[in-house]
């Protein structure tokens, strides 16, 4: 039979040794959840246009056309253009904080390489029809921008003369955030995680001194 | 330069090989239990041949996802950013963190109890179902690896099947 002081100290050296396990794993959630604070994306709130603030700031190599880049029309009426982005163009995207963007109603706001809205199979190349409905009056500019890695961009402006009435619109239902969520995701998930291989250490490893 | 690529590889084959000879030890251990603690015998050697390649392989693994992670941030073309804007990439890097988190555990464990991990089934029952959930990971997150260059993967019928989506 072990004396009672050396049971003792085999119980602080097991605690020690879960304190040191318990460490470890926060220490790796800790440096996970770090490291998802960086750049807020597209899909987050960030509307700024390309080409500022040292983002997308390299214009020029990536090619940006619509089918046209002067027309008419009147409110409540929607037209569609057809904008083709390539030379290894990854998004397209219309946003309403850019020039009279908001002025319109638009169908797709950020368009990814080959994703649904791409009718464009080949790589690095996206060609995507767009509905707009203009919502008021006046000589407006709709803006486009294309990105890709390595901070390269180009933007479009097509100007729309539009007439009729001005349309109030109810402001559509906030779109769910996907990133939000997940970055709360890669708090939960892994510290869940830590708890349950925690008590299947404890377990693991009481068990196996009982066997002794 | 894309370095990523070189370095997932390596740690999905043996991470997925080390999940297969661990359903193997299950197997030994559950069918054999007599003949493994039979000193000498052939399914004791390979039992205990097994569980050493468990343990290497999970360390090496290990060792090479946290390379695959660290190399996946390193990307050029994939800036944080865009990272955060694929949903197969966000799927990816936290799965990779909760698969650190298991093979983590799995050493220590381990190295803790040796190959008495194999005999109750208090420890050895979580340690060969973590290995198998860890491997399973990794095949999964090659897949959407997969999907995400090429558009394309073996595994895409089987996702499909499970019900799992992707883009």
């Amino acid at each position: 039979m072990k004396p009672k002081w050396n049971v003792k100290r085999m119980k602080r050296n097991q605690i020690t040794k879960i304190v040191v396990a318990i460490g470890l794993l926060l220490l790796l959630v800790a440096s996970a959840a770090g490291s998802v604070r960086a750049t807020p994306a597209y899909s987050g709130g960030d509307t700024d246009e390309c080409g500022n603030s040292g983002c997308h700031d390299t214009l020029g190599t990536l090619t940006l056309a619509s089918n046209s880049t002067s027309l008419s029309a009147t409110t409540g009426e929607p037209f569609v253009l057809r904008i083709d982005a390539g030379n290894g163009a990854e998004w397209i995207a219309v946003q309403t904080t850019w020039a009279d963007n908001s002025q319109f109603s638009i169908s797709e706001m950020v368009i990814e390489d080959d994703s649904t809205n791409d009718t464009n199979a080949a790589l690095g190349e996206i060609t995507v029809d767009i509905t707009f409905t203009p919502l008021s009056p006046g000589n407006l500019t709709i803006r486009v921008w294309t990105a890709a890695g390595s901070d390269l961009a180009s933007s479009l402006d097509v100007a729309v003369t539009v007439t009729g009435q001005t349309i109030t619109t109810t402001p559509p239902p906030e779109p769910l955030d996907l990133v939000g969520i997940w970055r709360l995701l890669m708090i939960i998930i892994p510290v869940v995680t830590g708890v349950i291989l925690l008590i299947l250490g404890i377990v693991a490893f009481r068990s196996n001194e009982q066997s002794r | 330069m894309a370095i990523h690529p070189v370095f997932v590889h390596f740690h999905t084959g043996i991470l997925a090989a080390t999940a297969g000879v661990a359903l193997l030890n299950l197997f030994l251990r559950i069918a054999f239990k007599d003949s493994i603690n039979t000193p000498g015998s052939r399914v004791a050697s390979i039992f205990h041949q097994v569980d050493i390649f468990i343990y290497i392989g999970s360390i090496i693994g290990f060792l090479g996802l946290i390379a695959g992670v660290v190399t996946g941030f390193m990307e050029p073309d994939y800036p944080m950013a865009v990272l955060e804007g694929s949903a197969i990439m966000r799927f990816k890097i936290l799965w990779s963190v909760v698969s650190l988190e298991i093979y983590l555990f799995l050493i220590i464990v381990r190295a803790k109890l040796g190959d008495r991990v194999w005999v109750k089934p208090s420890t050895y029952i979580p340690y060969a179902t973590l290995i198998l959930i860890g491997g399973g990971l990794m095949v999964l997150m090659g897949a959407l690896g997969g999907l995400a260059v090429y558009n394309e993967s073996i595994m895409a019928p089987l996702l499909d099947w499970a019900g799992i989506p992707w883009p």
